[in-house]
């Protein structure tokens, strides 16, 4: 049943769960290849996966700049445009938490957070967070073996992960793999310098911290780099890229699209 | 070290506090650079870092979030109910033969020592390790007066006689290295040069043996104050502070207001989670309780006991609400450990006492948000320092609670204008859309022929500094899945 339904639009049967994804800006922009990965692995797991078109940002930036007015806004958006009963799920560990952890807060001097935005920060979980703990299933029960995706892997937790209690349950899960060797960084819980605006403000601390995450990097010999979150991605890959050193940067779900066999590259990311 | 005597940075500004306002950039530029300074701190500060982590669950196994649960309820109970807490403590206090000051400002605060100093009639003081010393300038006060003042914490003392300024709240000397600490023995001690630590600290053992039995004045500052008992706690890990605060025959504790707790019960609860989370012991090798000075019928200690409550600003931490729980810290220094700007920009590019991000927090507080404007921005907002508190203090909500008061007040009409515009643009499908294709445009033409931006203009200049710029990809994930026939709503 599952082997069929690859591909988007073919899930003619709407026989499992339904799940709305959330794809932040920064994948949408710079990453699309990692939406469409966690579409395609979410449809293999049985969800049928709809997106809403009308949604944005989930306004971490204006949270994080002091901007909470607009920030309240944009939540307040996507909550009437995530609206209903489905889970929500996303390919990053950062925009995940800012819905779980912050979109409430925002609603302080308010007489009570909307219920609009109560359900919304019940439904969003972060794509690994949601296969172990919604789908209930062990990376055994996905995968059999890396297949054609690469079975050697360096790891790299996003910092926003903490916020979820994800920070070592998501290594866990990708330790747990059938054949997979996942090699751990030196100081796997410094920050790799994003931060969002910070990586530009404060150019030279930010660019330290990239380079400790990339010769951390190198010093495994791993051959890809795994990560859940599009800002350390694009922060890391920036920093490889610089100093010469072309590691690629993959997201979890693309590994796991690899590794079913799953084809979700046939477009090719034109920049 | 300028004329006055004030130790100053690489920007020819006092360490700590620089007039006017500070930014932390240009001194981290330097500190960046300095690769000897880099590995001191990367050292030390992931060695304690794991040191705190492996004490930590050694003690508490899986109920590490409940003690600092715990621990941040007791403190904040207190410091919610401080007028009541006070009140109880400086009886106590007074019960037990203790004199009790209160310094509304950090210069009162000196005064005082100074007046019971002067009063005295002391010539020499010891003093062991004191935060709030070092936020009030207490030692070049006492020196001004006449009253020789000597820091016996050996890395306090290293950085006295080498006009530095300490640069993280639990280890002072942390940027400095054996070498320096050995010219300055040579310099300042006549000792012959050894770089062996052992060595060294004979020598400095040597030379402070000497000044408590000449000492008539003992300086200290506090951890907690235990209000049932009227009590003053002191953790040390060297010994000095025993003999601060009981040879010499006047004893002064300079202690912040925050530091109260109610009783020994909570003690118990925040020394399991101190030595812990500042140094990985599970205690500190001495922990003083002190009640009042020497009694009738005791051997020893000293004949006076005086303590300095200190406000400098804490009461108006206290008001607002929204920042009050920042009054929580007990200055273990875990967040500093922890914290990724910390290690890479060092103590002293915060320009204040108080560094990494507590200090990014309590300096602007105390010292004022337009003198230190970029301390709440110089973070990632990473979670480390928030997961390593004991005491459980939002740190980054804290910092981007900072961050809002600055967007408020005064924040940079480049900055205003960009977050109104990118808030208008996420706030409808079309003006996000206009948004993305002018964004590749604008970044298609910096990059030129390549397929990522090396030199980005203006704000952007920071990430392209040491880093590339992938474009974004010219069908955006939406326009895929619309090409795909994905599923919508």
């Amino acid at each position: 049943m599952r082997a069929e339904n690859l591909g988007f639009g073919f899930f003619e049967e709407a026989a499992g769960l339904r799940v709305l994804l959330f794809i932040p800006c920064l994948v949408d922009q710079f990453a699309p290849r990692s939406g469409e990965a966690t579409a395609l692995l979410l449809e293999h797991l049985g969800c049928e996966v709809v997106y809403p078109v009308d949604q944005t940002c989930c306004g971490q930036a204006h949270r994080n700049s002091g901007d909470s007015e607009t920030a309240r806004r944009l939540v307040l958006r996507m909550a009437k445009i995530f609206a209903g009963e489905d889970p929500i799920v996303t390919p990053s560990g950062s925009c995940a938490a800012m819905i779980r952890r912050h979109a409430e807060e925002l609603f302080q001097g308010e007489d009570q957070v909307p219920d609009l935005v109560k359900s919304l920060v019940q439904r969003t979980q972060e794509l690994i967070e949601f296969i172990e703990n919604g789908l209930g299933l062990a990376p055994d029960e996905i995968v059999g073996t890396p297949g054609a995706a690469p079975d050697r892997v360096a790891w790299h937790p996003s910092c926003h992960l903490r916020e979820l209690d994800r920070f070592e349950a998501s290594g866990r899960f990708l330790d747990s793999v059938p054949g997979l060797k996942v090699a751990r960084l030196r100081q796997e819980e410094q920050c790799c310098g994003f931060g969002g605006t910070f990586a530009s403000k404060f150019g030279s601390i930010s660019g330290a911290l990239a380079e400790d995450r990339c010769s951390a990097l190198v010093e495994t010999e791993a051959p890809v780099l795994i990560c859940n979150d599009t800002g350390c991605s694009m922060n890391i890959e920036g920093r490889l890229s610089r100093r010469g050193s072309p590691i690629p940067v993959m997201h979890i779900s693309e590994w796991f699209c690899q590794a079913l066999g799953l084809s979700y590259d046939e477009q090719e990311v034109d920049r | 070290m300028n004329p006055s005597g004030i130790p100053t940075s690489v920007d020819g500004e006092p360490i700590l506090f620089p007039r006017g306002s500070h930014d932390i950039r240009p001194r981290a530029e330097v500190f960046l650079k300095d690769e000897t300074l880099q590995g001191a701190v990367r050292e030390a500060t992931t060695l304690k870092d794991r040191a705190r982590r492996d004490a930590l669950r050694q003690a508490f196994g899986a109920d590490v979030a409940q003690i600092r649960t715990l621990a941040g309820a007791i403190k904040q109970h207190t410091i919610d109910h401080l007028d009541h807490y006070l009140e109880q403590w400086i009886d106590q206090a007074e019960a037990a033969g203790t004199k009790v000051h209160m310094a509304i400002t950090a210069q009162e605060a000196n005064r005082i020592v100074v007046e019971i100093a002067r009063d005295e009639g002391a010539r020499l003081c010891v003093k062991s390790k004191s935060m709030v010393t070092e936020e009030t300038h207490l030692v070049p006060e006492l020196e001004a007066a006449g009253i020789e003042t000597v820091e016996t914490d050996l890395g306090e003392f290293i950085i006295q006689i080498d006009h530095d300024a300490p640069s993280h709240i639990v280890m002072p000397m942390i940027h400095k290295d054996r070498s320096s600490v050995a010219r300055a023995f040579e310099r300042v001690l006549g000792a012959r040069y050894t770089e062996e630590p052992e060595e060294l600290t004979l020598i400095a053992r040597n030379h402070l043996r000497q000044k408590y039995r000449q000492a008539d004045l003992g300086v200290s500052g506090g951890n907690f104050l235990v209000a049932d008992s009227g009590s003053l706690v002191i953790c040390t890990n060297e010994g000095n502070g025993r003999f601060c605060t009981s040879a010499p025959k006047i004893h002064i504790a300079v202690v912040g207001i925050e530091k109260l707790i109610p009783g020994f019960a909570d003690l118990s609860v925040l020394l399991h989670l101190l030595a812990r989370s500042g140094t990985g012991q599970p205690l500190t090798c001495y922990t003083q309780i002190l009640t009042g000075p020497k009694q009738p019928h005791e051997l020893d200690g000293p004949e006076q006991m005086h303590v300095v409550l200190v406000d400098a600003g804490r009461t108006k931490i206290l008001a607002d609400p929204e920042f009050r729980s920042a009054l929580r810290c007990i200055r273990c220094g875990a967040c500093l450990n922890a914290c990724p700007v910390y290690r890479k920009a060092t103590g002293h590019a915060y320009g204040s006492v108080y560094s990494g991000p507590i200090g990014a927090v309590i300096t602007p507080l105390l010292a004022g948000i337009d003198k230190n404007p970029t301390l709440p921005e110089a973070s990632s907002l990473c979670g480390a320092c928030h997961e390593a508190c004991p005491v459980d203090i939002d740190l980054p909500g804290l910092l981007v609670g900072l961050r809002r008061k600055i967007r408020k007040r005064r924040g940079s009409w480049m900055e205003r204008i960009a977050l109104v515009l990118l808030g208008l643009a996420f706030s409808r499908v079309v003006s996000y859309r206009i948004a993305s294709k002018l964004q590749r445009f604008f970044l298609r033409c910096i990059a030129g022929a390549s397929d990522r931006v090396h030199s980005a203009p203006g704000p952007f200049s920071g990430w392209t500094r040491d880093r590339d710029l992938s474009l974004p990809a010219r069908h955006s994930f939406r326009d895929r899945w619309a090409r795909k026939g994905g599923r919508i709503r």
